[in-house]
C-alpha cells in the first residue's frame, strides 16, 4: 500500500525538552482507523492514562488531519484531540480555515505535542525546520495581535494556530483559534495549551498532497460537487450561513432562552439573517478548498460597535450569547462574541456559564452575585463579565471560569441552574420536544454536544428516516435514528469531514473519494461499521474515566420542568423516558445494561 | 497578450485554484506551491491574490541563459520549454512578482500557462481571463 494521499509522518514534539521527533505514520493506523477521530481514539489509548490530568505536561494534544485534507475534495477539515479540563474525558474537536491544510503541506498527517515548556513559547514548523520561540511578547496577546505578531514576524505563508488570554488563564472552555477566524472551540483545548506554556503554532511547507488514482479521483470531486450544487440547504448555507437556523429553532421551540428556561425568544427576530446581513456582511468567506463558503465577514457599519470587523454570528452564538441571555441587541452579541473570539472563549460554554450565572443571581443571596447588574438582558454588564471570566479578575469571573458544572459545586444551592452534560455546556439545540436529540446529547462522546447526531431535523424538520416520517414526541425508533446518526458522523470524522457540507454529499460519495485517494474498495457499509467501532471506543475511554449511565442523563431542566412554551409546551424528557432510550440505545450497541463496553 | 484577471469581491479565499494550479501541474496539493497567490484578508475584509502578468516586456525572458522562457504573442503569454531550462534561478530571483519559481524535485522552473483551470475551478466565478 502507498501512503498517499497521507504524508507518512508525524511531528512529536517535546516541550519540556524542547526536542522533537519525526516518526512513521503506522500503516496499521492507516488501514484500521482512516485518519482524524480514528486516529485520535488510537493514539489518545496510546499516550493518555486514568490518571493522566488534563492541565498536567502528561497530557497529550493531537492536531490531526484526514486523508482528504489538504486536497481539492470539498470541505475537509482538521481536529485536535486531548483529554478536556472541562469534562475530564475524551475531547474531540474540529476546524475549518486552512492551518490543518499546511499541517499536511509540512508533510505531516499529525503534530502530537507533549510535556510543558518553562516559558510561554510558540513553535514555527517549516518542513522539517522546526523552531522554538520564546512568546514573551505575546504574554496575554489577543488572538489576532499574535497571529499578526507571527507572520509580521517570520512569514505571511504561515498558518497560525494560538490561544488567547483564557487559554494562558486555564480558562476551561478556551479555545484553540485556526487561521482563519476558524475555532476549535468546545471543550477547552485551549486551556490545555496554555498549560503546556504553549501560545501557538506556526506551519508552512512545501510537500505535495498525492492522491492514487489522479482521473477517478477529480470525477469524484466533481461528483461531490454536483451534489453541493443541487442541494436546498446548502444553496441556504450559502446564501444565509448558520443563522438560518433561528426561524427553524424559535419556530419549533428549540431556541434556548433565559438559561434554557424557555424555548421561544420574543426577540428573535432581531437576530436573523436579515439584521447580520443589513448591519455586518460584505462578503462570503470560505475554508480551504471549500465552495459553500458558509462564512459572511464584515464590518459594523452603525451603531455603537461601528467598524468592528467579524465572522458571521453563528447560530449556536446567536442562541446562547443571544437568546440565552436574552440580549436582542445584535450589535451586543456581536460585541460579545468578537470578545470571546479574541480572548479566546468558546461562545457556547460562555452563553451557558453567564445564563447559569444570572439565573443564580436572581435567586439566590449572595454577595458575589450582584442581582442588580446579573440580569437577563443586561448586555453591558455582560461585556465586562466575560473579561472577568477570561481574566479570571473577579470572584465570579474565577468561578465562572471554570465552566458550569465546577461553578454549581462552588456556589451553593446553585444545581438546579447548571446545564451541562458530562461538564460540557448544552449548545443551542435544548432537547424538550425533540426526545431523540436528548439521546443524542446524552451519549455523545463528548459530553452535551449537537454534532455528533443531529435528530432535530427528523423529529422537527422535514428528514424522513428509512422513508418515514417519525413522530416527533414519540420514543420509538429515536434510539435506531441515534446510532446510525453517530455512526455516520463518526466515520465521516475520520475524513474529517465538515458538518454542514453533509446535507448535501452522500455517503457514497465521501467513500469514492477515499477510494479513488487511497487506491482501494470498501465495502459498502463501511461507515457504519467504522463509525461504530470508533464510538465503542471513545466508550470504552469514558468508561476508564469512571463515567457511568448517571453521566448519561441530562440536566434537572430538561428533566423535571415541562417546556413552557412553543409547539411542544408541556413537554419535558422524563426519568423513565431517560431510562427507557437508553437501555434500547446500549442494548441496540451490544453494551450492558450500566452502559460498559461488555 | 492574455492574463488572470482577479474579482476581489467574488473571492471568498477557498483557494481551489490554487489547488488545481498545483495538481495539474505538479502533480500534488498544495496551494502555496501554486503559481498564483490568494492574501487572505490583506485588504481588509477582502483577500488580493497575485497572478502572472504575462508581461509583454518579460524580465523572466530577458535573464533567462538558455532561451527557455519566451514572449509569445500569438499565443498570448509567457511561454516556458522545460526541456531547455537548466533550474538556474535568474528568473526566479527577477520576477517582481514572485510568479516563476524553480521545482525542488524536477529542478525547473515553474510558471502559469493559461491553462485557465484556476478559472474554470473557481466556484465563485471570481477569475476570468484578459485579452488586450
Amino acid at each position: 500500500m502507498r501512503y498517499s494521499p497521507y504524508m507518512g509522518k508525524m511531528l512529536k514534539i517535546n516541550l519540556s525538552e524542547k526536542s522533537y521527533e519525526i516518526i512513521p505514520t503506522p500503516k496499521e493506523l492507516i488501514k484500521e482507523y482512516v485518519g482524524g477521530k480514528g486516529f485520535g481514539v488510537k493514539l489518545y489509548n496510546q499516550y493518555i492514562e486514568s490518571d493522566t490530568k488534563p492541565l498536567s505536561p502528561q497530557n497529550v494534544l493531537f492536531f490531526l488531519t484526514g486523508p482528504l485534507t489538504g486536497t481539492i475534495a470539498p470541505a475537509f477539515r482538521s481536529c485536535l484531540v486531548t483529554r478536556s479540563p472541562l469534562t475530564n474525558t475524551w475531547l474531540d474537536s474540529y476546524f475549518g480555515g486552512h492551518f490543518g491544510q499546511h499541517i499536511k503541506y509540512a508533510g505531516y498527517d499529525a503534530i502530537i505535542v507533549q510535556g510543558k515548556a518553562d516559558k510561554l513559547t510558540y513553535l514555527t514548523i517549516d518542513d522539517d525546520n522546526i523552531e522554538f520561540h520564546t512568546a514573551y511578547e505575546l504574554e496575554k496577546k489577543k488572538i489576532s495581535e499574535t497571529t499578526e505578531f507571527i507572520k509580521n514576524n517570520h512569514s505571511l505563508d504561515y498558518k497560525v494556530a494560538c490561544i488567547g488570554p483564557a487559554g494562558e488563564n486555564l480558562v476551561r472552555y478556551a479555545m484553540v483559534t485556526c487561521e482563519p477566524m476558524r475555532q476549535a472551540g468546545r471543550g477547552g483545548a485551549g486551556a490545555v495549551m496554555g498549560s503546556k506554556n504553549l501560545k501557538a503554532l506556526a506551519v508552512k511547507g512545501t510537500h505535495l498532497v498525492e492522491v492514487a488514482n489522479n482521473d477517478e479521483f477529480l470525477a469524484a470531486v466533481n461528483s461531490a460537487y454536483q451534489e453541493l450544487n443541487n442541494s436546498d440547504a446548502i444553496k441556504s448555507l450559502t446564501k444565509e450561513g448558520t443563522p438560518s437556523s433561528i426561524p427553524f429553532a424559535q419556530n419549533i421551540g428549540m431556541l434556548p432562552t433565559e438559561n434554557y428556561k424557555y424555548g421561544q425568544f420574543e426577540q428573535s427576530e432581531k437576530l436573523e439573517s436579515k439584521e447580520q446581513n443589513e448591519i455586518l456582511w460584505q462578503r462570503n468567506f470560505a475554508c480551504s478548498g471549500c465552495p459553500i463558503a458558509c462564512g459572511k465577514v464584515g464590518e459594523v457599519s452603525k451603531g455603537k460597535f461601528k467598524g468592528l470587523k467579524i465572522d458571521t454570528i453563528e447560530y449556536e452564538t446567536l442562541g446562547l450569547i443571544g437568546a440565552n441571555l436574552g440580549i436582542g441587541d445584535l450589535n451586543y452579541v456581536i460585541k460579545i462574541s468578537k470578545l470571546c473570539d479574541e480572548l479566546g472563549l468558546d461562545t457556547i460554554s460562555t452563553g451557558g456559564s453567564l445564563g447559569f450565572a444570572i439565573e443564580a443571581a436572581q435567586n439566590l443571596d449572595l454577595s458575589f452575585l450582584d442581582n442588580e447588574k446579573l440580569k437577563f438582558g443586561n448586555a453591558s454588564y455582560l461585556i465586562e463579565m466575560v473579561k472577568n471570566i477570561a481574566y479570571r479578575s473577579n470572584e465570579l469571573g474565577d468561578i465562572l471560569a471554570e465552566g458550569v458544572k465546577r461553578a454549581a459545586d462552588s456556589i451553593p444551592g446553585s444545581e438546579d441552574y447548571s446545564v451541562h452534560i458530562k461538564g460540557l455546556e448544552t449548545p443551542a439545540w435544548p432537547p424538550r420536544g425533540a426526545p431523540g436529540m436528548g439521546l443524542a446529547l446524552m451519549t455523545a462522546d463528548r459530553g452535551g454536544c449537537h454534532q455528533r447526531g443531529f435528530p432535530v431535523s427528523y423529529e422537527a424538520g422535514s428528514e424522513k428516516w428509512q422513508g418515514e416520517k417519525l413522530s416527533r414526541l414519540s420514543l420509538d425508533n429515536k434510539a435506531e435514528l441515534v446510532i446510525s446518526l453517530q455512526n455516520k458522523m463518526a466515520a465521516l470524522d475520520t475524513l474529517i469531514k465538515c458538518d454542514f457540507a453533509t446535507s448535501g454529499i452522500s455517503e457514497k460519495s465521501y467513500l469514492k473519494m477515499l477510494e479513488t485517494a487511497v487506491d482501494e474498495k470498501f465495502p459498502d457499509n463501511f461507515w457504519q461499521t467504522l463509525g461504530a467501532k470508533i464510538w465503542d471506543e471513545t466508550r470504552k475511554i469514558n468508561n476508564k474515566h469512571g463515567f457511568t449511565k448517571e453521566d448519561d442523563y441530562l440536566p434537572k431542566r430538561f428533566v423535571k420542568e415541562p417546556l413552557p412554551d412553543g409547539p411542544a409546551s408541556g413537554h419535558r424528557i422524563t426519568q423513565s423516558d431517560m431510562d427507557q432510550m437508553l437501555d434500547r440505545y446500549y442494548k441496540l450497541r451490544g453494551w450492558d445494561k450500566a452502559g460498559n463496553i461488555k | 497578450m492574455k492574463k488572470i484577471v482577479f474579482k476581489p469581491d467574488l473571492c471568498t479565499g477557498c483557494e481551489v485554484c490554487a489547488l488545481i494550479c498545483s495538481y495539474v501541474h505538479l502533480g500534488g496539493f498544495n496551494t502555496q506551491r501554486a503559481c498564483l497567490d490568494i492574501n487572505h484578508f490583506t485588504k481588509g475584509m477582502f483577500n488580493s491574490a497575485q497572478f502572472c502578468e504575462q508581461c509583454e516586456d518579460a524580465v523572466c525572458s530577458e535573464v533567462c541563459p538558455v532561451d527557455a522562457l519566451t514572449v509569445d504573442k500569438d499565443k498570448g503569454y509567457v511561454t516556458f520549454d522545460a526541456g531547455t531550462c537548466i533550474g538556474c534561478g535568474k528568473c526566479e530571483e527577477h520576477c517582481p512578482f514572485n510568479m516563476i519559481e524553480v521545482q525542488p524535485e524536477t529542478n525547473k522552473a515553474f510558471k502559469c500557462d493559461m491553462c485557465g483551470y484556476c478559472v474554470d475551478y473557481c466556484p465563485n466565478d471570481a477569475l476570468g481571463v484578459f485579452t488586450k
